[in-house]
């Protein structure tokens, strides 16, 4: 069920990643923009009913900051992917942003308009119906699950970005399943 | 329906993208709030692709060096058509993997980018185009019964050609002005005859036909110096004034002429001085005048070059000028060499006042020479100027090959000024010429007295120079195209039978290095000179200018195609020693190609 949709993008070429490590600047646009939307989407879903273009911003400059000073640690050697260990920084600043927030100072609902004007197609409502079941989800369960059905994240890279073990992300993705499911019931034939 | 959870139904739930500025906010953060990145290791080299017919993936390896250890790393590179990179020819770093990227030259496909890496401080410009070139107008026909004699400087630049093929490998035409012919012509090697004994140059001249009208013709005019045996260089007295303006935080600019400048090092003697000046916010100097065998200090010096600041070259010129006075090195190369990517902003002296200078400056035996690097930024026409009334040359360094034939290949040498204030004059037969068409040397014009004006400035030649001029011939009894003028009423059909069977004749004047009058070489050219081939040579220099005047969209390049142009090349390849030859017919190919 692992959904790629935001990994129809292609990894950044070796060199560019390589001359990126160097500092250089050229080749580190080039990694933001490679990278900026898959990590502009995870933010927008996790940050759900919560989101406002101002913090997904905030987030997502931290996000690529945190990668310009940790980039000359990742290892280029294939056994990770780089889309995987950005979007493991994404979910630990995003967490962390969570974490700092007081809820009551944030806004309601903007999410759901975004996601209604948007939905377009039939079953009807149905987009904005799957973001409220997401909002629903405990945090934990939500953000598992996004990495797994949006980003093609492994239950181990998931558990490495979580920094839970693989026996909890299966527990997680099977209990937010469930309740996803029955949350979007009605669409249901 | 099914699954809910199914991914068709995921994708319903569709969020917005980062905002279209969203990179270049990041990298604004990066800079201002000097975000560290701790570097996972330094490169010797950092391979780039130019720009490629079509998408290719390749292969590039990278040396990189940890103390006395050299590592290789392959990398797999995929590229786009019209990929931008800077780049830097090193044949021998390039491996092609599939053998299938069509229209690029194998020679032109690595970006160097030295050890010493300036600090990530740089943010992308959003570079607006600051290149400024001065205008160029072909010149025109002309009737040789109204105007018989046709006087210019010579010019041994060939800035212009690095720089068109910085344009072309980015998959761009060059703006028309930044396309000098001659300087095209001259960037490549001659097989001249070397001079007779007791004469500075040769003189050699060929006639064939002209690609560009099946009735004309071209004569081709080739001046060629002596050259001087490398042992025999005088002591060089260089001293180098550093752009290191944030400008110059670029890897094509100050790292790589860093990386220029340590090949240089190498080849200096003990009799040489070498100093370095910085200028940026302020200037300074970075390296006192130092002999060429304190080859570590030197190498230091260039180390610890890094970018910062904005420019103001009026202090750092009259700073360098002061140390090249100071270690003057009698009956030796003095020299200034200015190095900057043309963000030249003279600051408190005008642009006048520092043009008086650098000639104040060379009446006292220092020249200056320039230097340009980079890209989008470029002064091109201000640094041609300065070099000019410095008795210098003006080069465009674009790549570590580039580097190396001017500064290390030609800082022997060709430092050695043989002859000054070079002036070619031709002299045209209205009997057997009816109009005449000067190729190029557009902006090295001098009017017809100023031949025999000693107190004219003009250009200089080096050792082992040569320097080609074509004039495109009408011959008589075809119409001039768009002659300026009626044909004269009241002048006598000149027809001296003692001239009989002679087209031109060529004059040139010239100075020794260290006279102030000038002595007069002259030959006259037969009609009878031509040949049924012609050389390779003339060949090329042929393709060459009807490769400049094709992207001059000059006014006279009659119907010829590039398809024509490639052949022309194609066929005058000769030995090439040093490659150039095929490298140009690459880039007439890109440039068939190409759009402004």
């Amino acid at each position: 069920m692992a959904l790629a949709i935001e990994r129809s993008a292609t990894e950044l070429d070796d060199l560019t990643l390589a001359r990126a490590q160097q500092g250089d600047t050229a080749a580190f646009r080039q990694l933001i923009e490679q990278y900026q939307h898959a990590v502009f989407a995870l933010l927008w879903r996790f940050f759900g009913r919560r989101a406002r273009t101002d913090i997904v911003d905030d987030v997502g400059q931290e996000t690529f900051l945190a990668v310009y000073r940790s980039i000359g640690r990742f290892r280029a050697d294939g056994t990770a992917r780089l889309s995987t260990w950005i979007l493991t920084i994404a979910t630990r600043t995003a967490i962390k942003a969570v974490r700092r927030a007081t809820p009551e100072t944030l806004p309601l609902d903007e999410v759901a308009d975004v996601v209604a004007a948007q939905d377009s197609g039939a079953p009807g409502g149905f987009a904005a119906a799957l973001g409220r079941a997401l909002d629903a989800l405990a945090e934990p369960y939500r953000i598992t699950f996004l990495l797994r059905a949006y980003h093609d994240f492994s239950y181990e890279e998931i558990a490495k970005a979580l920094e839970v073990d693989v026996g909890t992300v299966k527990s997680r993705l099977s209990r937010a399943r469930g309740q996803l499911q029955a949350a979007l019931k009605e669409f249901e034939p | 329906m099914k699954d809910p959870l199914s991914n068709e139904n995921l994708a319903r739930y569709e969020v917005p993208g980062a905002p279209a500025d969203f990179a270049s906010r990041v990298m604004e953060r990066i800079a201002n709030e000097d975000v560290v990145a701790p570097r996972r290791r330094r490169w010797k080299w950092v391979a780039g692709i130019s720009s490629v017919a079509a998408a290719a993936v390749v292969v590039v390896m990278v040396s990189q060096r940890s103390g006395d250890a050299v590592h290789d790393d392959v990398f797999k590179y995929k590229v786009e058509r019209d990929t931008k990179h800077s780049l830097i020819r090193n044949e021998e770093l390039v491996r092609k993997s599939d053998g299938k990227a069509e229209g690029w030259t194998a020679n032109t496909l690595i970006a160097a980018q030295p050890a010493v890496m300036p600090g990530p401080r740089q943010v992308e410009p959003p570079a607006p185009n600051t290149e400024a070139y001065s205008r160029i107008d072909d010149n025109p026909f002309i009737t040789t019964a109204a105007h018989p004699l046709s006087t210019f400087s010579v010019d041994v630049d060939t800035a212009s050609y690095a720089n068109i093929r910085r344009f072309l490998l980015q998959g761009k035409l060059p703006p028309k002005d930044a396309v000098r012919v001659e300087e095209m012509i001259n960037y490549f090697d001659y097989d001249y005859p070397a001079p007779e004994r007791g004469e500075p140059f040769s003189i050699s001249t060929e006639i064939g036909p002209s690609p560009f009208n099946p009735k004309f013709q071209l004569v081709r005019i080739g001046l060629h110096t002596q050259r001087i045996d490398e042992a025999k260089v005088p002591p060089r007295n260089l001293v180098f004034l550093i752009d290191v303006s944030g400008s110059m935080n670029a890897p094509e600019k100050l790292p790589l002429l860093q990386h220029a400048l340590g090949m240089l090092v190498e080849r200096l003697r003990p009799q040489d001085k070498v100093s370095i000046v910085i200028y940026a916010g302020a200037s300074g100097v970075a390296l006192r005048p130092t002999t060429g065998d304190h080859k570590d200090a030197i190498r230091a010096a260039i180390n610890e070059l890094t970018p910062g600041g904005s420019t103001n070259g009026a202090d750092g010129i009259e700073l360098a000028y002061n140390l090249a006075e100071a270690s003057l090195i009698r009956g030796g190369i003095n020299r200034v060499v200015l190095c900057t990517d043309g963000d030249f902003n003279v600051g408190v002296t005008n642009e006048g006042d520092l043009t008086r200078l650098i000639e104040r400056e060379r009446t006292r035996g220092v020249y200056l020479t320039v230097l340009g690097f980079g890209m989008g930024n470029l002064k091109d026409a201000t640094m041609e100027k300065l070099a000019d009334r410095g008795n210098g040359n003006y080069a465009y360094i674009d790549s570590l090959a580039e580097a190396r034939k001017v500064l290390v290949e030609q800082a022997g040498a060709t430092l050695v000024t043989v002859a000054k204030d070079v002036k070619l004059q031709i002299e045209l037969n209205p009997a057997a010429v009816a109009g005449y068409r000067l190729i190029g040397y557009e902006n090295r014009a001098l009017r017809d007295e100023d031949f025999n004006d000693d107190k004219k400035d003009a250009g200089d030649v080096g050792a082992g120079h040569s320097v080609t001029a074509l004039y495109e011939i009408v011959p008589a009894g075809v119409a001039v195209p768009a002659a300026k003028v009626d044909a004269l009423k009241y002048q006598t059909k000149p027809a001296p039978a003692a001239n009989a069977g002679e087209l031109m004749t060529v004059k040139i004047r010239y100075k020794s290095p260290d006279a102030n009058q000038s002595k007069l070489l002259s030959r006259a050219v037969m009609s009878n000179e031509r040949r049924p081939t012609q050389s390779v040579d003339f060949r090329w220099a042929t393709a060459i200018a009807a490769f400049g005047m094709m992207l001059r969209e000059s006014p006279y390049r009659g119907n010829i195609s590039w398809k024509q142009i490639q052949a022309m090349a194609d066929a005058a390849r000769g030995t090439d020693r040093n490659g150039h030859r095929a490298e140009a017919i690459g880039l007439i190919s890109t440039a068939s190609t190409a759009t402004r």
